[in-house]
């Protein structure tokens, strides 16, 4: 894959830079980062994209020069939600734009899962069982939480925070980065997204909780029993940062008499 | 060391533990021949070494675990093993276990096979210690699955069960466990096993129950607890101190709030103050809510340890004798942590206005988190209703009064016939198969071994029959002479009135002083309406005993006003309701006889009906018959004078007397014939043959009359006890659509039924132990030859019957078929499929020996409205 001297870097994280070159977002991993896993990406935007929702679409899957591999997806021209909630801080348009987040939620959890999307619970059990540095005995009693998750059919975003959403200059909305859809329970996927919220707008965070649940119908704690379990997949990102943070959410008993 | 000592490989791959599970399996299969004294000595063995060990095993547990009191857990190890011993010593488990020779119904308990079972951390070798006890006594394998934090403990617990057991002679290998447990292991080992005992949390009852095999799992409790006004509150609050103590509050029963009533809350507060409990104040009680519970789940730090030690993570100074840490808090939402399960020394207290508030809370309580579980009430043990209040409010399985919680729920400490349990089983509330204490009953499968029996039979008759030409002025003389009645009401229809019947009757009344009243107004198709006119005039002549004196018209109207004269609340509809078997029936009739005595005089021989429980009698609003069922409609006295029959026209005596033949050989053939009914149809049948052609031609034939009365009496009592046949049910729906009288539609189809009934390959048999097998031809050929019927075999005998029979119905102007009664082909052929439905549900079909299709009544109707050669009508 080529890109161009224009091109702009978006996001670096550890593992990828997200540029914007011309009418294209590339996405380029770093070279460590495993074929199948960018492929898996890949597969999950092509199957997400038959659904109604407005999802990125990919144009290519290749390497670049420099070996690495990269997906080039189609550009939405917009501002992201987090932007937008950052400039409403303080003010009563936050909280407006807080339940077009969680109502944004709500539509993406409601649309029926493609066949063969990935399972939530499966995704979970895999990801706790990476977290080699948590204490086995710890691990076990997440895994078997987890493995006891009702097969859900809600499409889980997997990562939906506002960075990821991206509102057009006609005021549409365009989801991204779905590297982590799964189908399963809206609950587990609204724990993760309450986890990310602590660290975006750690303010927002309780509100979120509160919103979600009425609009949802689902009770707060049924939302809780699955922190534990979201936290310590998402230790398994090896955000070092974040580790004692999300250890923070782990530290609950779990199978007693 | 143990494990070379037995030299059973270690299970660490999914493939050791299938290959294990298969040696155990072969294990079990040998075990399962054991006997009971050689399990029992087992059982014996086996709790002794656990009983032995309960100190070592406890002090194991709070070392690895770091959880809850040494000396505590002795306690459970104790009662694991002596009090599940002394439970179940002498419960019976191999074999045999029931065995009632006069029902022929034996009980024969086997073991299930594989146990699994899931341990929890938080009683790791009591309930090691509990399950493969209860395995042993069950003659099942166990492959345990212990926690990863509490395995070398939980191990150690089963290692010397397994090694006194084999000591005793228990097959090798019988327990067993996965000694580094992972989702993987416990996974495959739930779908290996054949049941699974698991206690834990409920995502563990969870994987157990979705496992796809049985499972016995049992899960969280959040107990509330009521102190009452009427409480005594030293009793209640030391207990309660004493329970959420125990083991640090980790037993799942275990006290986690207490709501207590307005005008003792101080008394109680002051209690607990006295007694080393600290109430948190301010911060402090926010500082120990967000340490005990994360994310609306326990902290894992906090579970089992000291009040002390949890008030020092948390940051608060608290004495360290410090028993329980109090919350006063409201809220009883899942928002305060206080109203969660909590599995440590921290209690929420509730503060509440009257009873009914504080049953409010505990159920909303028992709902987050403990449904199913426990729930518990001190209180004055007189105050009945409010302890039925509670118990009626809580959604617990258990639910103590006056009894610590943790102590108590766990059986047979605080109460002696609560069993005890370290698996405490919570309904369907709590997403489990019990409810009840786990316990050796849950490990087996009892089968149930069921001869065949023979239904009892028996012979229900009027008290009093008298019969004999004459014999009916003598008869009535008992009324005032034996029974003392002042009051008689004479029921008959207006024919008989008209031509003086009941004058005889009446003058023998008035003879003896009694005072009487008539009622005549009866149709030939007795009407309710009728009925309940009569009834009208019982109640307001108010006898003590009634005559009906008539043919089955007027006997039947006459049960029916007699049974409406006694039970005047009784709705109809539901006297009228079938039955299957008539000891059996939904309905329960009334008493009869508490007002008035019933007598019954028949005029015509006959339906038999002064000996019968029937009567059937018609809505003239809406056409439905009812015919009503019950020994309770029975006459009390019946006489059978030969005077009162004398007049009997020739069509009435041909009709009648044709029914009666049909009375008797249904009767015989009836599935539910017996030895007493058969000699009633027997002879009953012989002197119709005999006697009712001459009676037929000459009307003035005393002796020819005198037979034909008895012989209705027989037929009666025949099938006042076997019952009746599908000819009947047939007949009915003759006389109901085409009002054929109703001897004659019995006459008409008479010999095609026998012959479907004869068929020695019916479609269907019918349902009764004592008809073992298709027999009707044998039957009728047994009656036949009583009848003076000769031949070489039962086919040619019963053949000759079938002519015998037309030779009587010739001589008594039977028609040969039902066009010939005038019915109208069109509207025979319109009604035709709803009147065979009907015939198939009517009340006669049940003793049929033949269960019919009603495609096959549909044929034999077709055959004999068109006098169609009879068929086979085999299969």
């Amino acid at each position: 894959m080529q890109l161009s001297d224009n091109k702009v870097a978006l996001a670096r994280r550890h593992n990828k830079v997200v540029y914007q070159d011309g009418y294209r977002i590339v996405k380029v991993f770093v070279p460590t980062k495993p074929a199948q896993d960018v492929f898996r990406e890949a597969l999950n935007l092509a199957r997400i994209a038959t659904t109604d929702l407005n999802t990125p679409e990919v144009l290519e899957v290749s390497k670049t020069d420099e070996g690495s591999w990269a997906i080039a997806m189609k550009y939405f021209p917009g501002t992201t939600l987090h932007e937008l909630m950052e400039e409403a801080k303080g003010t009563e348009k936050f909280d407006e734009l807080l339940e077009t987040f969680v109502d944004l939620q709500l539509k993406v959890q409601g649309t029926k899962a493609p066949a063969a999307l990935n399972q939530q619970s499966d995704k979970l059990k895999r990801m706790i069982g990476r977290v080699k540095e948590l204490d086995p005995s710890q691990r076990y009693d997440l895994q078997m939480r987890a493995d006891r998750m009702r097969h859900g059919h809600a499409v889980c975003h997997g990562d939906f925070n506002p960075t990821n959403i991206v509102v057009g200059e006609n005021g549409d909305y365009f989801f991204c980065d779905w590297t982590h859809v799964t189908e399963g329970l809206p609950e587990a996927d609204a724990a993760m997204t309450y986890i990310l919220l602590t660290q975006e707008f750690p303010e927002a965070a309780d509100k979120y909780l509160d919103l979600y649940s009425v609009k949802a119908d689902i009770p707060k704690q049924k939302i809780q029993y699955w922190l534990p379990v979201v936290a310590a997949a998402e230790l398994s990102r090896g955000r070092k940062a974040q580790e004692e943070y999300l250890r923070s959410w782990i530290d609950v008993a779990n199978d007693f008499e | 060391m143990a494990e070379e000592e037995t030299k059973v490989p270690t299970i660490d791959s999914v493939d050791a533990l299938v290959e294990r599970i298969k040696e155990m399996r072969a294990a079990q299969a040998e075990f399962a021949t054991f006997t009971q004294e050689q399990v029992d000595k087992i059982f014996y063995e086996a709790a002794m070494a656990a009983n032995k060990a309960r100190i070592p095993l406890a002090q194991m547990a709070v070392e690895e675990t770091g959880m809850g009191l040494m000396e505590d857990k002795v306690i459970k190890n104790h009662f694991a093993s002596e009090y599940i011993y002394s439970k179940y010593k002498d419960m019976k488990t191999c074999g045999v276990i029931e065995d009632d020779p006069s029902f022929g119904y034996k009980k024969v308990a086997e073991p299930i096979g594989i146990v699994a079972a899931v341990i929890p951390t938080t009683n790791p070798t009591s309930t090691a210690i509990f399950k493969t006890l209860i395995c042993l006594k069950t003659r099942n394998a166990i492959i345990i699955s212990p926690h990863p934090r509490a395995k070398k403990c939980t191990i150690e617990a089963a290692r010397i069960v397994r090694e006194a057991a084999e000591a005793a002679g228990c097959p090798k290998g019988i327990i067993d466990w996965i000694p580094s447990p992972s989702l993987e292991l416990t996974n495959e080992l739930m779908h290996d096993a054949d049941i699974i005992l698991a206690t834990g949390g409920p995502g563990m009852v969870n994987a157990a129950y979705s496992s796809g095999k049985p499972a016995l799992g049992v899960g969280p409790g959040n107990t509330p607890v009521i102190i009452d006004s009427s409480a005594d509150i030293k009793l209640a609050v030391n207990s309660i101190i004493h329970s959420k103590t125990f083991d640090n509050g980790m037993i799942c029963a275990s006290e986690q709030s207490v709501t207590i009533l307005d005008d003792v809350y101080e008394e109680a507060k002051a209690e607990f103050k006295a007694r080393g409990c600290y109430f948190l104040e301010g911060e402090e009680l926010d500082k120990v809510r967000k340490t005990v519970i994360i994310n609306g789940s326990v902290n894992a730090k906090i579970v089992g340890q000291s009040a002390y030690r949890i008030a020092q993570i948390a940051g608060v100074e608290v004495p360290k004798s410090t028993k329980v840490l109090i919350g006063e808090v409201e809220s009883v939402d899942p928002s305060e942590e206080m109203a969660h399960e909590k599995l440590s020394p921290v209690l929420g207290m509730y503060h509440a206005k009257d009873f009914d508030e504080a049953l409010a809370k505990a159920a909303r309580l028992v709902a987050d988190g403990g449904y199913g579980h426990t729930s518990s009430l001190y209180i004055d043990v007189n105050e009945k209703e409010k302890i039925a209040k509670h118990a009626h409010a809580m959604k617990t399985c258990r639910v103590l009064i006056n009894t610590p919680s943790s102590q108590g729920g766990i059986g047979d400490l605080y109460n002696f016939k609560l069993p005890p349990s370290l698996t405490l089983g919570c309904g369907s509330w709590g997403g489990n198969s019990v409810s009840g204490n786990v316990g050796p009953q849950h490990l087996l499968n009892i089968k149930s071994v069921a001869e065949r029996r023979e239904n009892m039979l028996w012979l229900r008759t009027p008290e009093k029959v008298y019969f004999k030409k004459g014999c009916m002025p003598v008869a009535l003389r008992e009324l005032s002479q034996v029974y003392g009645k002042k009051r008689a009401f004479i029921v008959t229809d207006s024919f008989l009135y008209k031509s003086g019947f009941t004058k005889k009757i009446e003058a023998s009344l008035d003879e003896q002083g009694i005072a009487h009243s008539s009622f005549w107004s009866i149709s030939p198709d007795p009407k309710l309406q009728d009925a309940e006119r009569g009834e009208e005039l019982l109640r307001a002549f108010e006898p003590d005993c009634i005559i009906a004196i008539g043919g089955g018209s007027a006997m039947d109207a006459g049960k029916i006003m007699w049974s409406m004269y006694e039970n005047p609340d009784e709705k109809f509809e539901d006297m009228a309701m079938d039955f299957m078997d008539i000891r059996k029936r939904v309905y329960d009739f009334p008493k009869m006889g508490k007002k008035a005595l019933f007598v019954a005089i028949p005029t015509s021989s006959g339906t038999g009906s002064e000996v019968t429980p029937f009567a059937i009698i018609t809505d003239a609003n809406t056409g439905i018959k009812y015919p009503v069922t019950d020994y309770e409609l029975m006459p009390n006295v019946a006489i059978v004078d030969t005077d009162n029959m004398m007049t009997q026209p020739k069509g009435l005596t041909s009709a009648s007397g044709v029914d009666v033949l049909t009375h008797c050989l249904e009767a015989y053939v009836s599935m539910m014939a017996s030895d007493y009914t058969d000699s009633f149809a027997l002879n009953g049948m012989k002197l119709v043959f005999e006697y009712l052609p001459r009676a037929y031609d000459n009307p003035n034939d005393v002796e020819a009359r005198d037979h034909m009365a008895n012989a209705s009496t027989l037929g009666g009592l025949a099938f006042a006890n076997a019952f009746l046949g599908v000819n009947h049910s047939m007949a009915h729906k003759l006389g109901a659509y085409h009002h054929i009288p109703h001897g004659w539609a019995n006459a008409v189809i008479l010999q095609r039924v026998m012959r479907y009934n004869a068929a020695e390959r019916p479609t269907r048999m019918g349902t009764f132990p004592q008809y073992d097998h298709p027999k009707t031809l044998h039957r009728y050929a047994t009656a036949a030859r009583f009848c003076g019927v000769e031949g070489a075999d039962d086919q040619e005998v019963f053949e000759k019957f079938l002519l015998k029979i037309q030779d009587l119905f010739d001589h008594v102007g039977v028609k040969h078929t039902i066009a010939e009664y005038g019915v109208d082909e069109q509207y025979f052929l319109d009604t035709l499929d709803e009147m065979s439905l009907n015939a198939f549900n009517d009340q006669c079909t049940g003793a049929n020996p033949r269960y019919p299709l009603v495609s096959e009544i549909k044929e034999l109707y077709l055959d004999a409205y068109y006098g169609r050669p009879a068929s086979s009508y085999e299969d």
